[in-house]
């Protein structure tokens, strides 16, 4: 994208005033949104995002600017405005850079940017007829397929000039249910850090049978009553709670600065010793994953929570410097108009010893929460909120009625406390994240777990 | 830089028969203070490009940050791959413009002509001002100040050319609070048409006071409560909901108000306003960003529902006058439909009345998860809720990690008693205090 030569002179002009480190990133990235409503091609767009960003270290203090002025004197006018915000004299510093050699970790057979759409639709055509298909009572199908291919060059006053090329390509499928005037919605989707081959790779009918039924079966359900039980949270994208309630907690972008409940925390019992949870960027094609961070370091797997005990946070290297630690390879952004900050990437519970029907069978009275729907926490205090998608009351060791509208709330230092089993099925969900650096592709996941109470909120019942 | 009025006359060559061009240039600059130090200053200049054009039948579209000469044809090509890809059999306008357009006297400030030092001072003063105000301060997350300036530039191939040149600014800072082992958090934004109207010391007052009243909350226990709403907590409600009210969600089949223009949807007490032109309200517009020039609208007068929100296309295909509500979410994106200072009507009682009228009640202040606690089709919502309990007329104990249940179709018809105290958010969304029927809360 651009020379080493003119990222080295910009590099150099960035430490000009005193800074103490500096890094360019420069990105390239295209992105298709093709979308089937019922059975019609609805929406077709692409966009391109291109762009720089200069970041300047001094101390724990950071300048940032960015443009998308590619031209070497654009990139130079950036650098001298940017170093311009400190006043000093350079402090010697020299550096080299030097190219890393590429590797790719993530292989990609048919890459989605330049794809015409006519490739693409049939996928999304059979999709939304198997959604349709299903029942009378579903009343829309919408099915969406967005790429992103994003190539990066990050080069830093450490010496590193590093390329990488991340390709996420991701299916996602609603479906609309109708019945005696009442409207109900499921969704689903499935991602990965791959092509277009993922299309073929697995089984759309299913997915969309499965997004169908979800509809279906809450059409028929009745409204959740609200009240403080045992819950019992479903794999896959159920993992969903732990990245939100404690997993944004073990981001340094809170710890760093004792914002977060977890804040000197490590070696301590912060988990029941059921839970080990890990954030692995380097699983092959995972949603979450990179061959390097947003910083150029290689993705790595980091043990947060072993047995119960705070191991690790997730780092980038200027919350490091705040904590005196060494870096995790955790460092994201959205795109060069975010600071790159500590993120998850692919983030899950380990398996535990437990079978699903153990679980639900040893539960004489709960809440089966089988698909989660979004949710948010507030990283100072813990407390969180999910929605329940698709939910089923336990009665006397079974699944019996669906019910509705349920919305799970806590603290999150409590809920891992009160995590009292975990199965042994464990699998991943893919969500986008959103935070300080931006909207990131994050893997979430775990196998079943139970929760030994919380509270579950919505309208049903006499109360 | 590319020549725009050259991209679109080579995409006419090509075969497109109309095409429209939105610009956007955004430039910004972010400080952001912790402990005292300068922790981030951030400047930018970024220019997005959005093309359209009607390729055989289809309106296809993409956008470009990478703006040089060579790039047209490679964009062109993509345009219309996008248009042919489409099946479906829409209405499309390339809009010559309206016949006027409403003026705006609105004064503000260009905020780049004051120095960085002032703004640096002004959020040390604030995070002082916080920290020094109470014991049980523990701690300011970030101060921070971002200024904005904005122009666009909508050219298209019915001689349409339209500008403007906006800036605001705003600064916020997050105020965390502890005492006996309970922790705390509480933010605060204030946005600004002039760089003189930041009064740090009273945001300062602010964050410490509606920190410190949430410390040591509790659940309530579960039951029905009558339910006062601050007024930009419930215009948070009104907000994640506004999409109710979109042409294109009726187009999706994505509301049930679809159908239900002119018939009555919520109490006679309830009159929505939708108001590019507020002036009170932070954002404003005088057209959208179609080039249809913007108006001020009772989407619902005494409850009942007088038109859908709409763009060109949604428009056309309900037979009914475009809006003026054809905005983008974001430079790059196609031409959606939303609301634009959407607010509630305020009404004449005094906010402390509505909280002494709610006997036993709760005084929700906050509601959590908005874009995921909601279903927009169906109306039920289910949030993450915190507040007060009311007793004997006033603001009791805190109340926090309550679920807060019902349904927003039968909430406009509950509403009791309106305020006078109609606020707008920073999402553009405006309420006064409400006072509503029984909800159901989920707590202990």
């Amino acid at each position: 994208m651009i020379s080493k030569e003119i990222a080295e002179r910009v590099l150099g002009v960035c430490l000009r005033t005193g800074g103490d480190f500096a890094e360019l990133f420069v990105e390239d990235t295209v992105g298709n949104s093709l979308q089937v409503t019922g059975a019609e091609v609805s929406d077709a767009s692409t966009r391109q995002s291109f762009g720089a960003a200069v970041r300047i270290f001094k101390g724990l203090s950071e300048v940032y600017g960015y443009s998308n002025d590619l031209s070497e004197d654009g990139l130079l006018k950036l650098a001298g405005e940017v170093s311009s915000a400190y006043e000093g004299e350079p402090t010697g510093g020299d550096f080299i850079l030097e190219e890393q050699p590429a590797r790719n970790a993530h292989p990609v057979e048919r890459p989605p940017a330049q794809a015409p759409n006519a490739e693409k639709i049939g996928y999304l055509l059979a999709t939304a007829e198997a959604v349709m298909g299903y029942s009378d009572e579903i009343s829309q199908a919408v099915v969406t397929l967005t790429d992103e291919t994003q190539r990066v060059l990050i080069a830093t006053t450490e010496g590193n000039l590093t390329c990488d090329e991340r390709t996420h390509t991701r299916i996602a499928v609603t479906a609309v249910g109708t019945r005696d005037g009442r409207m109900q919605q499921a969704h689903e989707s499935l991602g990965r850090h791959r092509g277009l081959e993922i299309l073929d790779e697995h089984d759309l009918r299913a997915l969309a049978r499965g997004v169908a039924e979800a509809c279906v079966t809450m059409l028929h359900a009745e409204e959740m009553e609200g009240q403080t039980l045992p819950v019992v949270i479903h794999n896959a994208f159920g993992g969903v709670i732990f990245h939100e309630a404690c997993g944004h907690s073990l981001e340094a972008t809170s710890v760093a600065r004792n914002l977060s409940v977890f804040s000197g925390k490590l070696s301590e019992q912060i988990a029941s010793e059921l839970v080990t949870a890990v954030d692995d960027g380097t699983i092959a094609n995972a949603w979450g994953s990179a061959n390097v961070d947003d910083e150029g370091t290689s993705a790595r797997r980091n043990v947060l929570i072993e047995k119960g005990v705070l191991m690790s946070y997730m780092i980038d290297k200027r919350n490091a410097r705040r904590m005196r630690s060494g870096i995790t390879g955790s460092a994201r952004r959205q795109s060069y108009r975010f600071p790159p900050t500590s993120r998850m990437t692919n983030t899950f519970i380990e398996n535990g010893e437990s079978t699903f029907d153990e679980i639900i069978a040893s539960t004489p009275y709960g809440f089966f929460a089988r698909r989660m729907g979004g949710g948010s926490v507030n990283p100072i205090t813990g407390e969180f909120n999910f929605a329940v998608s698709e939910g089923y009351m336990i009665e006397q060791g079974r699944i019996t009625r669906p019910v509705r509208g349920a919305t799970l709330v806590g603290s999150g230092a409590e809920v891992l406390k009160k995590i009292d089993m975990v199965g042994n099925n464990l699998a991943y969900g893919q969500g986008m994240c959103g935070s300080v650096s931006g909207m990131i592709p994050a893997d979430v996941g775990q196998p079943t777990i139970r929760v030994s109470s919380l509270t579950v909120g919505g309208t049903g019942g006499a109360a | 830089m590319m020549d725009y009025q050259n991209l679109l006359n080579r995409a006419l060559e090509r075969g497109v028969s109309e095409a429209e061009i939105y610009v956007q240039r955004q430039r910004g600059l972010d400080l952001s203070l912790f402990e005292g130090e300068v922790d981030r200053h951030s400047v930018s200049d970024v220019t997005v490009l959005a093309l359209r054009g009607v390729y055989q039948g289809s309106m296809g579209h993409i956008s470009s940050e990478h703006l040089a000469d060579d790039q047209a044809d490679g964009l062109i090509d993509k345009l219309i791959d996008n248009a042919r890809a489409l099946t479906v059999r829409q209405p499309f306008t390339i809009f010559e413009g309206s016949a006027e357009y409403p003026v705006l006297k609105k004064d503000k400030d260009d905020f780049t002509v004051y120095p960085t030092r002032e703004k640096i001072d002004l959020l040390k003063t604030l995070e002082a001002g916080i920290l020094k105000r109470d014991p049980r301060v523990a701690r300011v997350g970030g101060a921070k100040y971002c200024e904005i300036r904005e122009e666009v530039r909508i050219l298209n191939s019915k001689g349409l050319d339209l500008g403007k040149d906006d800036s605001y600014a705003y600064i916020y800072a997050n105020g965390v609070f502890a005492e006996d082992g309970d922790t705390k958090s509480h933010m605060e934004i204030k946005l600004a048409n002039r760089f003189g109207e930041f009064d740090v010391d009273a945001l300062a007052a602010l964050i410490v006071e509606r920190g410190v009243r949430k410390l040591h909350g509790q659940p309530v226990a579960t039951r029905r409560y009558p339910i006062v709403f601050h007024n930009e907590t419930f215009a948070g409600l009104i907000h994640a909901f506004s999409s109710l009210f979109s042409g294109d969600a009726a187009v999706r089949n994505l509301t049930a108000l679809k159908d239900k223009v002119g018939t009555r949807i919520a109490g006679e007490n309830v009159t929505l306003v939708d108001d590019p032109l507020c002036g009170e309200a932070y954002f404003n517009h005088t057209f959208d960003d179609e080039g249809v020039a913007c108006r001020t609208k009772e989407i619902v007068k005494e409850g009942r529902l007088t038109t859908l929100l709409h763009n060109l296309k949604t428009a056309a295909m309900f037979r009914v006058e475009p809006t003026g509500n054809g905005f983008k979410p974001g430079a790059a994106a196609a031409v959606g439909v939303s609301a634009s200072n959407l607010h509630l009507k305020p009404g004449h009682e005094a906010p402390d009345d509505l909280i002494a009228s709610a006997v036993d009640g709760l005084y929700i202040t906050d509601l959590q998860g908005l874009h995921s606690g909601i279903n927009v089709v169906s109306g039920n919502f289910s949030l993450q809720a915190s507040g007060f309990t009311i007793q004997n007329g006033r603001i009791g104990d805190p109340v926090t990690l309550i679920v807060v249940s019902g349904n927003i179709f039968s909430l406009l018809n509950e509403i009791e008693a309106i305020g006078s105290d109609l606020t707008f958010t920073v999402q553009g969304t405006g309420s006064p205090t409400v006072r509503v029927g029984h909800l159901s809360i989920s707590g202990t």
